[in-house]
């Protein structure tokens, strides 16, 4: 807003308003409000299929980006679906709701630590991409091997970023991460990774 | 790396400048291993049997039915005295605060007239002011479309096809409404944010004054310091307090947002009344506001429960009874509203005012 100017209606001047930020968890672009997500896991967790989808259709793309910074690629997806159907069984054990991504992602994290501790644990990426799209693109394979050497919190950050497309505060929103971890991971990250691809 | 980069990597949508190369390069190679839609891939239906959901030993419920109401009449009223007033001037001022806002295909310059019928739209990186008339004024947030209905000097109408809106109105009430999908802002002298995703969700937070949010058979009175939620396809929510218990709040949105008939299936459910149940039982005194416009959300048995919680916190003065209240009796309801201390409920309503002369 511009100018100063006095309403005689009000008593005040605009400028002198405090400014009310329209989202409060994250004030870019997760204009959702958190209640709306809070409700779903409150009805979701007393039988409410269609909110359990909403939930599942709002973070597969957290649950896929996590499972694939760790999992062969053609896993990814019947393990994300695991980890849905595990979150739909515990979710009477969730007790704050606002809490519902950063559960389920650890929820992700250990299922893929799971399954390398099974039988079938390998992490022959190239191979299982072949398996996967039938025809994969050897330098976008490259690319993703490239970001899984990075250390696991760069790793995850920008297969969320660069993979599935969210941005830093969806990030946040989605993990709960701060804002800030977010921004340093993904920096932090991507220094090493242009310096993993330039010596490429 | 430059602050450009660091930006985009942070938030592509927001970055005006081009793109750091090598990270949209990295994007379009690495597309291709993004999550499939959830629609494409839906979890089995075996997945919701045998899942058993937190019991709760609550009352049973019943399936509620539709609400009858007589607020359509009320709204009708609220347009006739919208529409009866003001000069017609046909437009209102535009002017840009950021970016590039633009009305139709062209960019707003300082400042611009938005006629009625015209489109104003902001992008990711741009915001605007609308001066409404002589009786206020509207920022537009980034990523919003706004249109406008009807303008003139003293009052009018916009439509929030989607983002965001903060309006300040200095105006007596009823001077100004904004429409979404799902419902009608009326204005009662106040400062609010509406927000409105392209789904038709959001909400509505009151910071200075009141504001009357309406559709058909629902209305909603927001004080300031209360907001409401927007649902698509039931219009506005059960307005609250901000400083309401969470739990309060998680709930009560539940009740607003649950189907009222329960899916079938072995998926156990728990049902609006058990909600509602949870809804009374958090509630403070402070939040009476809430559980009266509860009364007119429920019927039977519920709303027993709800007069019971409310008379706990607010008597039910002269010439409200029980019976009355359970059985819909809106003028009962009305006595009850003005002894809240929030004014008398024909103020919010309006139907007897007079209107100043211009």
């Amino acid at each position: 807003m511009t100018g100063a100017r006095y309403y005689p209606g009000i008593g005040v001047t605009l400028d002198s308003l405090p400014y009310t930020e329209p989202v409060e968890r994250n004030q870019q672009t997760e204009t959702r409000h958190p209640l709306v997500e809070q409700a779903d896991v409150t009805a979701a967790r007393a039988g409410d299929r269609a909110a359990f989808g909403r939930l599942y259709a709002r973070f597969l793309p957290m649950v896929h980006g996590l499972l694939l910074a760790r999992v062969p690629y053609a896993d990814v997806d019947d393990l994300a679906q695991e980890v849905f159907l595990q979150a739909l069984r515990k979710l009477a054990s969730l007790r704050d709701t606002a809490a519902f991504g950063g559960w389920l992602a650890t929820i992700a994290r250990n299922r893929a630590h799971d399954f390398f501790r099974s039988s079938h644990a390998q992490d022959e990426l190239p191979e299982t991409l072949a398996a996967k799209t039938g025809k994969p693109d050897a330098e976008a394979i490259a690319a993703l091997a490239a970001i899984r050497r990075l250390p696991g919190a760069y790793r995850e950050t920008l297969i969320l970023r660069l993979v599935e497309g969210m941005s830093g505060p969806e990030i946040a929103a989605r993990t709960g991460l701060t804002p800030g971890s977010v921004r340093v991971n993904l920096h932090r990250g991507m220094t090493q990774l242009r310096e993993i691809l330039g010596k490429g | 790396m430059t602050n450009m980069h660091d930006d985009y990597l942070w938030e592509p949508q927001k970055t005006s400048t081009a793109p750091d190369a090598d990270i949209a390069r990295l994007e379009k190679l690495l597309g291709q291993f993004r999550a499939p839609e959830a629609s494409e891939r839906p979890l089995p239906e075996s997945a919701y049997i045998h899942v058993m959901p937190r019991k709760l030993s609550l009352a049973g419920w019943r399936t509620p039915v539709a609400i009858a109401a007589a607020a359509a009449v009320i709204i009708a009223a609220a347009w006739i005295t919208l529409r009866w007033q003001g000069n017609p001037v046909d437009s209102w001022r535009v002017a840009s605060l950021e970016g590039s806002p633009r009305i139709g295909l062209n960019a707003v310059g300082v400042t611009q007239a938005l006629r009625s019928g015209q489109t104003l739209e902001t992008d990711s990186t741009s915001r605007a002011r609308i001066d409404v008339g002589e009786i206020g004024e509207v920022e537009v947030g980034p990523n919003s479309r706004v249109r406008l209905l009807e303008a003139h000097r003293q009052d009018g109408s916009l439509a929030l096809d989607q983002g965001t809106i903060q309006a300040l109105i200095w105006a007596p009430p009823r001077r100004f409404s904004v429409q979404t999908s799902s419902a009608v802002a009326v204005d009662l002298g106040c400062r609010y944010t509406l927000h409105v995703d392209p789904n038709g969700e959001g909400w509505m937070r009151v910071t200075i004054g009141w504001v009357a949010f309406q559709r058909n058979d629902h209305e909603s009175f927001v004080p300031v310091g209360a907001m409401c939620l927007i649902h698509p396809g039931s219009g506005p929510g059960t307005p609250f307090y901000e400083d309401s218990p969470k739990s309060f709040q998680e709930e009560l949105t539940s009740f607003d947002r649950m189907k009222s008939k329960p899916p079938d299936g072995a998926y156990p459910y728990i049902s609006h009344s058990e909600f509602l149940q949870l809804v009374l039982e958090h509630a403070r005194p402070r939040d009476a506001i809430t559980l009266w416009h509860l009364l007119s959300r429920t019927e039977g048995n519920d709303r027993a429960h709800v007069y019971n919680r409310l008379a706990e916190f607010i008597p039910p003065p002269k010439g409200v009874t029980r019976e009355g209240i359970i059985a819909g009796d809106p003028h009962m309801r009305d006595l009850w509203w003005d002894a809240l201390g929030l004014r008398d409920i024909e103020w919010w309503r309006e139907w007897k005012r007079d209107f100043p002369s211009k």
